[in-house]
């Protein structure tokens, strides 16, 4: 038996969401697990997603890839998913990879190798840490994003829409 | 600048006052209430005003020089970014022939520490050396006018001290352009190994780089400490000399001070506290005249190397009323091209080809047989020394070069990717692209699949030269740059060489959609990559040996091709 069909039948709740694929694309969903699962034609399979453009375009341009790393489906605009993938795909990339909102930042300090950062986000008070050669990256738009060592993304939506202490931090470094 | 020159004018006139005040406080007012000659109630409003006109002397200095610092570093920091854009831009429209002349270290030593060195010169340089002479003229007059005896033991060595310090300065610059040329040697070593670590470390030849270095470094330092060694030997020998010239004036002034009063050599205290006041400023700028001497010298000899740039004009130039072919169809024609690139040894002798737009042909033959600088000539790196080069029935020396060779693809052997995102490489050619006509190109190279599994996929950074993917990775994002940048004509240069197979398989396939319905030039050394050759051209000896296509060229009875085709085919199942 292939890694497809046994993937398929382990899926057996996955084909109610066949009823809500897009004809031209993509079905996916989440199982009791958390697990994202993708359908394709007749072909289904539990996916992992991938920003391609993490910095660029986090919102657009997601790449799911299959057990093997290949890729299953690509996923140029979200919008485009019905509503119930839609909300599967948002989930398993708050999942996939951390994207914290800065609301304010409180502190910015430098060490030998290491710059802190201590930031307010919509998920709470956060500290973490980057390299000293690794700047804040202006994305199109306008906003600012932030890839601290660990790998989770900090974004800065509007900059100029943060407090002034926020700002003062941030200009040193980033502005 | 004017405002500039004006403040620092006014600092140098308004600080030949406070010494003057000083005698006449002395002289004037404190002496005459010590003797009694006038009342001390009615020396003290006069002393008082003396004291404000002090005060109001420092304000207006200060407020002066505030003027003065910030408009010529303001002033300054434009010229300096100015020089840097000009030479840079300069660079950008040289030839390759000047590169390959110039080492990077040296370049890259010219628009940074040497501009800076003249924007050193040009902030606090000019200014204050042309003030310091000023200074030194105002100085000599007061003196002599206080004085005149002890004022020309002041004034008379000053054209001794001028002498020596041109001559140090002429002696420093020697020094200075050889310092510099040692300086050269070592960037150049640092620009030479850094980039090509691998091939260090692949041979083992840390130790010897590290000796090499060092070497370098001790002939820079050597050079830098016989520059300190000559100014620092100079600078308290020249203010001896000016010490000396303060111990005439107390060896002349004391019996005069010590003279009964109304004698007609008699020296007053105050004129003479004015006198050593004045004397104390006079240091100031013989310091000033004497370090920027040092100062002058480095931005002398940057200035030669940045001008030496400047100076130099590009050997690929633009007609005067260049051609725009707007598209390019890719017709190419040689006729009759010779070429050398010293001007001496000929690389390519009287070859003559016409290529039809569309066409793909395949270059091969012995290494060093002119195949890559034919690709040189039609992409307009160099200009032909004999002969024509025409590109739709125009010649390439009449079309606007930039928008010629924006309708050129070159996928080199070892592709050169700049320090960014995979995305800003695609882009490179194409900067507007949308991010779909990215991925589009990317999967067309296929790219699209090895980039998306990179952590941050298109907008992982790929490091010097993209040193972080692997050769094969490095030429797909190579191909998908020039898809995205749709040229016209496409030159490959042995596009799959250092390959595995399976990436030759991918690039080969990515090669395949990209030559599509565009005039290309392959080189290649392996024949099986020329499978959709429409003609083959043999290059040997910078001639063109033999063309046509591939069934035409193995029916040649001893044809060159053959018999490359004949040991490929013998090494093949060796390998």
């Amino acid at each position: 038996m292939t890694r497809p069909e046994i993937e398929d039948r382990k899926a057996g709740a996955g084909n109610a969401h066949s009823r809500d694929r897009d004809r031209r694309g993509v079905a996916l969903w989440r199982e009791r697990d958390g697990q994202l699962w993708a359908a394709r034609g007749d072909r289904r399979t539990p996916v992992r997603v991938h920003r391609c453009f993490p910095w660029s375009d986090p919102e657009r341009h997601i790449s799911l890839r299959d057990h093997n790393e290949d890729e299953f489906a690509y996923v140029e605009e979200i919008n485009v998913l019905n509503e119930s993938s839609r909300a599967a795909l948002r989930e398993a990339l708050a999942i996939a990879g951390f994207l914290f909102e800065v609301t304010a930042v409180t502190e910015v300090s430098e060490e030998i190798e290491i710059r802190h950062w201590v930031v307010e986000t919509r998920q709470g008070s956060r500290r973490f840490q980057t390299k000293l050669e690794d700047w804040p990256v202006t994305v199109p738009g306008g906003g600012l994003l932030v890839r601290d060592v660990g790998g989770d993304l900090y974004s800065v939506p509007d900059p100029e829409a943060l407090d002034r202490t926020s700002r003062d931090w941030l200009w040193a470094y980033a502005v | 600048m004017l405002a500039g020159f004006a403040a620092a004018g006014l600092i140098t006139g308004v600080s030949l006052v406070p010494p003057y005040l000083a005698g006449y406080l002395i002289d004037k007012i404190v002496r005459p209430v010590q003797d009694g000659s006038i009342l001390a109630e009615e020396a003290l409003e006069t002393a008082w005003m003396a004291v404000a006109a002090m005060a109001l002397v420092y304000l207006v200095r200060e407020a002066a020089a505030h003027v003065r610092l910030k408009q010529m570093s303001v002033l300054d920091e434009f010229v300096a970014r100015d020089l840097r854009t000009e030479l840079y831009e300069h660079l950008q429209g040289l030839s390759l022939s000047f590169y390959a002349r110039k080492k990077t270290g040296g370049l890259i030593t010219r628009v940074s520490a040497d501009t800076d060195r003249l924007w050193e010169f040009l902030a606090f340089g000019i200014v204050d050396v042309s003030l310091s002479a000023v200074m030194l003229v105002g100085l000599s007059v007061v003196l002599v006018n206080l004085d005149w005896r002890l004022g020309l033991v002041m004034t008379l060595p000053v054209p001794v001290l001028c002498w020596s310090i041109f001559k140090h300065g002429e002696r420093m610059h020697r020094l200075f352009a050889r310092a510099w040329r040692k300086w050269s040697g070592l960037t150049d070593i640092l620009s030479d190994t850094i980039p090509g670590m691998r091939v260090v470390k692949a041979f083992n030849q840390e130790e010897r780089e590290k000796r090499r270095f060092g070497k370098r470094n001790n002939e820079a330092m050597g050079e830098f400490n016989r520059i300190h060694h000559t100014w620092t030997v100079f600078w308290p020998a020249l203010m001896l000399g000016i010490h000396g010239m303060t111990m005439a004036v107390w060896i002349l002034a004391v019996p005069r001070l010590l003279d009964p009063p109304g004698a007609p050599t008699a020296l007053t205290a105050g004129t003479f506290v004015s006198f050593l006041l004045y004397v104390t400023m006079f240091v100031q700028p013989v310091e000033v005249i004497g370090q920027m001497a040092r100062v002058m010298n480095r931005a002398t000899s940057s200035a030669h190397r940045v001008f030496e740039v400047l100076d130099t004009e590009p050997e690929v130039r633009d007609a005067s009323r260049p051609v725009l072919l707007e598209p390019v169809q890719g017709t190419v024609e040689f006729d009759s091209v010779t070429f050398g690139y010293d001007g001496v040894q000929q690389v390519v002798k009287d070859v003559s080809f016409s290529v039809k737009p569309g066409e793909m042909i395949g270059l091969v033959g012995p290494s060093g047989g002119g195949k890559t600088t034919v690709t040189n000539l039609i992409a307009r790196f160099y200009d032909a020394v004999g002969g024509r080069i025409l590109v739709d029935g125009t010649d390439v020396r009449m079309l606007d070069t930039g928008h010629y060779r924006r309708q050129i693809g070159i996928v080199p052997q070892d592709p050169y990717l700049f320090h960014g995102s995979v995305l800003d490489n695609i882009r490179y050619g194409a900067p507007e692209a949308s991010l779909e006509a990215v991925v589009a190109a990317a999967r067309a190279a296929n790219a699209h699949d090895f980039v998306c599994r990179l952590a941050l996929g298109y907008d992982t950074v790929v490091g010097e030269r993209g040193q972080t993917l692997s050769g094969g990775e490095r030429q797909r994002v190579s191909i998908a740059r020039a898809i995205l940048h749709d040229p016209r004509i496409l030159i490959l240069d042995e596009a799959t060489s250092a390959v595995d197979t399976e990436t030759e398989r991918k690039i080969q396939q990515a090669i395949g959609r990209l030559v599509s319905g565009r005039t290309v030039f392959a080189i290649a050394h392996r024949l099986s990559t020329l499978a959709r050759a429409d003609r083959i051209f043999v290059m040997k000896s910078g001639r063109l040996a033999e063309a046509g296509t591939h069934e035409e060229l193995l029916a040649l009875e001893n044809g060159i091709y053959r018999r490359l085709y004949e040991l490929q085919g013998e090494l093949r199942p060796t390998v």
